[in-house]
């Protein structure tokens, strides 16, 4: 009975022990999200609510250039694969046509801008972003230098 | 000591208790008592232990010893079973807990796994829907120079001529990576390819790749907690 209980008390320990390591891991994620909203909200003099839509739109905008993206990747694969291929030229028209529909949604997210933002927010923003890029290659590279 | 003397301290033990019947035996071990100084001395050691042993009066344990020897064992048996609990015993019996781990440790994996991806793949994403949800109730809300386009098509123009920049770059590139160069100047093109790269990351006002993002926030994630924790009070100090 109590070798029975013994049992039970290291599998509880081993799932509490799994449960917080992804605990830390969600918790450095929403950390992450609350940084970059307060530092939206402070380099844009906006309020919370502006920065929310702001990130439904910057959101909405990469999921739809995600998956523009990830066929462009398939249909250049099949073409490296058989470019042969009958229906090969159908393939070059849809790869241009994905280009274009990835420049729409550009304009999309930026004329959705437009209707909460300011031009110089505008610009900010993207100077934001642009510097969030360089901030986490920079940090990312760091650590995998020192990691190696 | 030579070998017969050798042979002979076999004996001591059966001549000390009397044990010998062979009048040979029997004299050689006098003898060579008497002109052995070495195996004397051996003799001598083995005597004085079977006389202590002879000698030792060994006590009989009292009678309540045997009343009591079964609550006594009972006792002992409760607390070698009290053992079990400690750690040491756990860890001595870490074997006949594999059969618990085993089947538990593919379902951590699974829901590890699980939780990973999803997280990755969707919490980013859906960051958007968090934030659209708590705040339905601002709509959309008109900015005071919404109507300035003149604004707007300035910085899309900064940002149009920061592509073409980009594509010149990239092309000038390509034209490098075309021509065949000479072994000799191969590390002035790798310098050449790395300031390019370089500097398509400082030109990159819309990332060429909008999934860019998304994957470093991906690479930030898969990094371990420590190195996180730094890079998030790195950005709380950052001047975005």
């Amino acid at each position: 009975m109590k070798n029975k209980i013994s049992k039970l008390v290291f599998l509880i320990i081993l799932m509490f022990a799994t449960y917080h390591l992804l605990n830390a891991q969600n918790d450095n994620l929403k950390k992450y999200q609350k940084l970059l909203k307060a530092k939206i909200t402070e380099k844009l003099n906006i309020s919370d609510s502006l920065a929310d839509k702001y990130f439904e739109f910057f959101n909405q905008s990469r999921d739809g250039i995600k998956k523009l993206n990830k066929e462009k990747i398939e249909i250049i694969q099949s073409i490296e694969d058989n470019p042969e291929s009958s229906d090969i030229s159908t393939k070059i028209d849809r790869l241009l046509e994905i280009d274009q529909l990835i420049e729409n949604s550009k304009k999309e997210y930026f004329n959705n801008l437009k209707t909460i933002f300011s031009p110089s927010q505008i610009a900010k923003s993207i100077v934001f972003q642009k510097n969030l890029r360089q901030f986490l290659r920079k940090e990312i590279k760091k650590k995998s230098n020192n990691r190696d | 000591m030579d070998k017969n003397s050798s042979k002979l301290s076999y004996h001591i033990p059966d001549y000390i208790n009397g044990n010998i019947n062979d009048k040979e035996i029997i004299s050689a071990i006098e003898n060579e008592i008497n002109i052995n100084p070495e195996f004397k001395k051996i003799y001598e050691n083995f005597r004085n232990t079977f006389n202590f042993i002879h000698s030792a009066n060994v006590s009989e344990p009292p009678d309540h010893y045997f009343n009591t020897i079964l609550p006594r064992i009972n006792s002992r048996i409760h607390t070698r079973s009290n053992l079990g609990f400690s750690l040491i015993s756990f860890l001595r019996n870490i074997r006949s807990h594999w059969k618990y781990l085993i089947p538990a440790l593919p379902v951590i994996l699974i829901l590890l796994i699980y939780r990973i991806s999803f997280y990755k793949i969707t919490n980013i994403a859906d960051s958007s829907e968090n934030f659209s949800n708590k705040n339905t109730e601002n709509g959309v809300i008109m900015n005071k120079d919404m109507n300035d386009n003149s604004h707007v098509n300035e910085s899309e123009d900064i940002v149009q001529r920061d592509n073409d920049q980009l594509n010149s770059e990239i092309n000038t590139f390509n034209t490098l990576k075309s021509k065949k160069v000479k072994n000799n100047e191969q590390n002035k093109f790798y310098n050449i390819e790395e300031n390019i790269i370089e500097n398509s990351e400082e030109t990159d006002f819309f990332s060429k790749d909008e999934e860019e993002l998304n994957n470093l926030e991906n690479e930030f994630l898969d990094l371990n907690e420590e190195s996180q924790i730094e890079i998030l009070n790195n950005l709380k100090n950052e001047k975005l």
